[in-house]
């Protein structure tokens, strides 16, 4: 596999990460501390935009979903539940925010029925460089036509970095399915994506 | 989750611009979105379900004594009207207030033998028994209103007792042909009580009935007040 075209510090928000504090943080939110609210957004804001960025057609579209979704958060806050970590809640709420958004929009195709389902233990992880070596509008637009939970996962695995298990974790699915999911995305990708060859 | 990767798409970051003026919206909207609400009380949880019987109570109780209202002597739901009555009178201590309560519960009373007479007149006896009673406790809180020490008081007395003989007298006059005969006598008897009761008492020592005319001739005198 070719290197990651990235060029920044990776750093990956764990969904686990720091638990204890984030929940804290929430729960004083809640109750009605501003400042709790703003040191969570400083923390997750980047996350949430990198989790929206390849699943909207522009940079303004990514930023209008970012502040839908805080703006979401902090109307919620006060009802969150310290059992689920801070950060699945909020891409909890990014996710509906990114599939109301597609819902207006209706662009999307989904692939998730045109495709073979084949059994999650014979899954054998597509070629993803495919990924690597296109640029970030073209996976964009590609992206754009997948289901929103192929697009989150892909999103996921591909931008933030996280594993199967832990996506699974933060989708609400079984680790299998999203393997599954992501399969069924990058065979998708593959076909809307045009290769470089094809290009020049 | 060890088999955490290196991205293989790019990382888009966000206008610092942007970032700083999401953040400050929020921060504006906090102040509304979760604020908490100075006045905002919360039953503790354990506490709701009895708070919630309560209310439901206080409900049902509010709708009968509604119902009650509007109900005559003789009615199921008369002794709730007669007993949120008799709730009101136990909660007013200042005696022109509880003086002026009595003298609605007479006009109250009335009210009621002018809707007997018209609907029920089977009944008469029994709201002429309510309202006999009710000139009784009024006349006598008048009694304590015009030994007060106070003028105030006393003229206060006064005014009561002018207002309610003239209207009760002039209800009377216009219900009593609809009562059966029997009735008829046993309502004069209790409104000639009541004029009795509530005429101008003549006290010089007191200063107290303006507008003369002092009690009827024939009516047996009234122990001097206590002082």
């Amino acid at each position: 596999m070719k290197p990651s075209p990235n060029t920044l510090p990776v750093e990956p928000v764990s969904p686990d990460g720091p638990g204890d504090e984030d929940r804290n943080l929430a729960l004083r939110a809640g109750k009605g501390d501003a400042a709790a609210f703003g040191a969570l957004y400083d923390r997750y804001v980047e996350a949430v935009y990198r989790y929206v960025f390849y699943r909207v057609r522009n940079d303004a579209d990514a930023e209008d979903l970012v502040s839908d979704v805080f703006l979401r958060a902090l109307r919620a806050i006060p009802r969150y539940e310290p059992r689920v970590a801070f950060l699945a809640w909020l891409y909890r709420i990014a996710r509906n925010a990114v599939i109301d958004r597609a819902r207006r929009s209706r662009t999307q195709i989904s692939f998730e029925d045109a495709l073979a389902h084949p059994n999650v233990d014979q899954i054998v992880e597509p070629d993803a460089t495919i990924l690597a070596l296109s640029d970030k509008e073209a996976v964009r637009g590609a992206l754009a036509k997948l289901t929103p939970l192929q697009q989150e996962v892909i999103v996921l695995r591909f931008v933030e970095g996280y594993s199967t298990l832990e996506i699974a974790n933060l989708v609400g699915k079984r680790e299998g399915t999203v393997r599954g999911i992501q399969f069924r995305a990058l065979e998708a990708l593959r076909t809307l994506i045009p290769s470089r060859e094809a290009l020049a | 989750m060890n088999d955490r990767r290196s991205p293989l798409l790019e990382r888009p970051v966000m206008r610092e611009q942007f970032r700083k003026e999401l953040r400050s919206r929020l921060m504006s909207e906090a102040v509304v979105a979760i604020a908490p609400q100075p006045g905002r009380f919360s039953f503790p949880t354990m506490l709701r379900p009895a708070f919630a019987v309560a209310a439901l109570l206080v409900l049902v109780l509010a709708g009968a004594t509604s119902a009650a209202a509007s109900s005559l002597p003789g009615d199921p739901l008369y002794a709730v009207k007669r007993a949120s009555e008799d709730v009101r009178l136990a909660l007013t201590f200042d005696d022109v207030a509880r003086t002026q309560l009595l003298s609605e519960l007479t006009d109250r009373r009335l009210e009621e033998l002018a809707e007997i007479a018209k609907k029920r007149p089977s009944s008469a006896p029994t709201a002429t028994q309510e309202y006999a009673d009710a000139v009784t406790n009024f006349a006598n809180a008048l009694d304590k209103l015009r030994d007060a020490d106070s003028e105030d008081k006393r003229n206060a007395a006064q005014a009561l007792a002018e207002a309610a003989r003239a209207k009760h007298k002039a209800v009377l006059d216009e219900v009593k042909d609809q009562l059966p005969a029997d009735a008829q006598s046993d309502v004069q008897k209790v409104n000639d009580n009541e004029q009795e009761r509530t005429s101008p008492v003549t006290n010089p020592g007191r200063g107290g009935g303006e507008g003369g005319g002092g009690r009827p001739s024939n009516a047996p005198p009234k122990p001097t007040p206590k002082r």
